[in-house]
């Protein structure tokens, strides 16, 4: 090794590793919180008497219809949100060697999930341990981060999760976004990029001509041959959308707190909105520090807790900022998805930075 | 192998500052790079099984942590914080004058930053670093040997142990 490098092993070593204030208390609440070790929700939940029953129908099928695995998947997986999913237009679709079926899709208006139906028709591309990528979105990408009525927009998207029968080689994906507001969700659709695990994809070299084609350069560092870019053994490009399909999703109810209420208040917020789907804030500024760093959960009449979908984490499902030169107003909209469909005749308060508030 | 709970949160506990020091390679921001960590916990605690060897339990964490971490930089793709906005990303010719190493580093290319972290914080070898970032060799040893230039730059005039870097 070069004395260089020496150096700076040296000095990687001697420097101690700076974490935030409160880090470690944070993650001592982590690992007190951490769930029994049971499979991912939804995955390895299949009957077995459902595949079993579904598997030959399934092997010589040629037409994609919705099979009976796939609808007790679908069922498994919506769960109680299954009375406000809707079923969407029975209209196959193609791309890169998949089929593609929207099979539902629901929204609270500021969260916006579909649920997918993929079978591979090439090869064996297709897990349970996938990780999709997708969004779902009104609007087109040239309208994003534009000035739309004086203000800037923004939303976020997830990776999606995928569930898989291995028997009929097909997989249901489900793929959510968050916005400040998908409004009335008339032109709500999904634009499918690629699909592929990103996990375990090989790549292959692009050829320097072909890169230079797109105006990119590379050369070699000092005491190399050169320099190789990359790109996965799939055959698509990176950021095209290659797959639009409308969606027909109407808002679920909700409940709203305005910032007189005393949640609002509390919160310093100027909305806040609880729905079957999820809580979402909407703050002047960036809000209070607080809520990136507690739980969220929800407090039913029986006395039970539903928690948010993802509490190993700190940061909330989905957030987003949005903002209006002119005027010079922004705002941040954070979004806590939850683990289960929240029935809003029976909640009885909003656990929130770290205090229950009543809802009624 | 079997994990007991207690297990898997001292060894989280004794290498999580290293768990944050990678996602934060990656991430540009403290609060993201911590909640990287805590889902890279939640997907450790989720995956156990495929630990073989305990004693690679570190390089096993960082490993998550890191693809945690781009996993949310993806998820932050399209989210634009205005305190983003504000900022002008730095020239390439005009790199600071840094006092400490990860100060050093974080002056860096995102792609080169993590490089730099795994090989002269973890010890990990390029072949390593490779397999954990899904890239060639050939990739980590050029992005390592263009961090290398940029680090000798910041970091010029800083005395140490192994003399002054020149």
């Amino acid at each position: 090794m070069e004395p260089f490098d020496n150096r700076l092993k040296a000095m990687a070593e001697e420097e101690e590793c700076i974490v935030p204030n409160g880090f470690d208390g944070r993650l001592r609440d982590v690992l007190e919180s951490l769930p029994s070790q049971v499979k991912k929700k939804g995955l390895g939940a299949v009957k077995t008497a459902i595949i079993a029953a579904a598997v030959c129908a399934a092997m010589i099928c040629t037409a994609f219809a919705a099979s009976p695995e796939l609808r007790g998947m679908l069922a498994e997986v919506l769960g109680g949100f299954a009375s406000y999913a809707q079923e969407q237009e029975d209209k196959t679709y193609t791309m890169d060697g998949f089929e593609v079926k929207v099979l539902s899709a629901l929204s609270d208006g500021v969260t916006l999930r579909a649920y997918v139906q993929v079978r591979d028709l090439e090869g064996h591309r297709l897990s349970a341990d996938m990780e999709p990528w997708g969004v779902v979105n009104v609007l087109t990408d040239d309208e994003q981060g534009l000035d739309i009525d004086g203000t800037y927009w923004s939303y976020s998207f997830d990776r999606g999760y995928a569930v898989y029968d291995a028997e009929s080689e097909t997989a249901l994906l489900v793929f959510t976004s968050w916005a400040q507001s998908f409004g009335d969700l008339k032109d709500a659709k999904l634009e499918i990029r690629h699909i592929y695990d990103y996990m375990n994809v090989k790549y292959e070299p692009i050829p320097e001509d072909e890169l230079s084609k797109e105006g990119i350069t590379v050369g070699g560092a000092e005491g190399e041959v050169g320099v190789t870019v990359l790109r996965p053994l799939t055959d698509f490009t990176l950021n095209d959308v290659q797959l639009t399909i409308p969606l027909t999703v109407e808002s679920m109810p909700k409940l709203t707190f305005g910032p007189d209420s005393e949640l609002g208040a509390y919160l310093g917020a100027e909305l806040v909105e609880l729905s079957p789907l999820g809580l979402t804030v909407t703050s002047e500024g960036y809000g209070p520090e607080e809520l990136f760093f507690n739980p969220v959960r929800v407090r039913m009449a029986d006395g039970t807790e539903i928690d948010w979908e993802n509490s190993g984490a700190w940061n909330p499902s989905g957030q987003g900022s949005y903002s209006n030169p002119e005027e010079g107003l922004y705002g941040t909209i954070k979004i806590w998805n939850f683990a289960e469909a929240i029935d809003l005749d029976q909640v009885d308060s909003v656990y929130v930075c770290r205090k229950y508030f009543p809802v009624k | 192998m079997e994990w007991t709970r207690e297990e898997f949160a001292a060894a989280v506990t004794e290498h999580s500052h290293r768990m944050y020091r990678a996602a934060r390679s990656v991430l540009d921001s403290g609060a993201d790079a911590e909640d990287a960590v805590g889902q890279a916990v939640l997907q450790a605690w989720q995956s156990l099984d495929k630990l073989r060897d305990k004693d690679a339990v570190r390089p096993w964490l960082v490993k998550i942590a890191v693809n945690c971490a781009y996993a949310l930089r993806r998820k932050r793709g399209r989210v634009v914080y205005l305190e983003d906005l504000e900022q002008e990303p730095a020239a390439a010719e005009l790199l600071p004058r840094c006092d400490g190493l990860w100060e050093a580093v974080c002056a860096l290319p995102p792609e080169r930053r993590v490089v730099v972290t795994l090989f002269y914080y973890e010890d990990m070898g390029v072949e390593q670093i490779a397999k954990c970032l899904g890239v060639p060799r050939g990739t980590v040893k050029s992005r390592l040997s263009r961090a290398r230039k940029q680090l000798k730059e910041m970091l010029q005039g800083q005395e140490g142990a192994y003399g002054t870097i020149r």
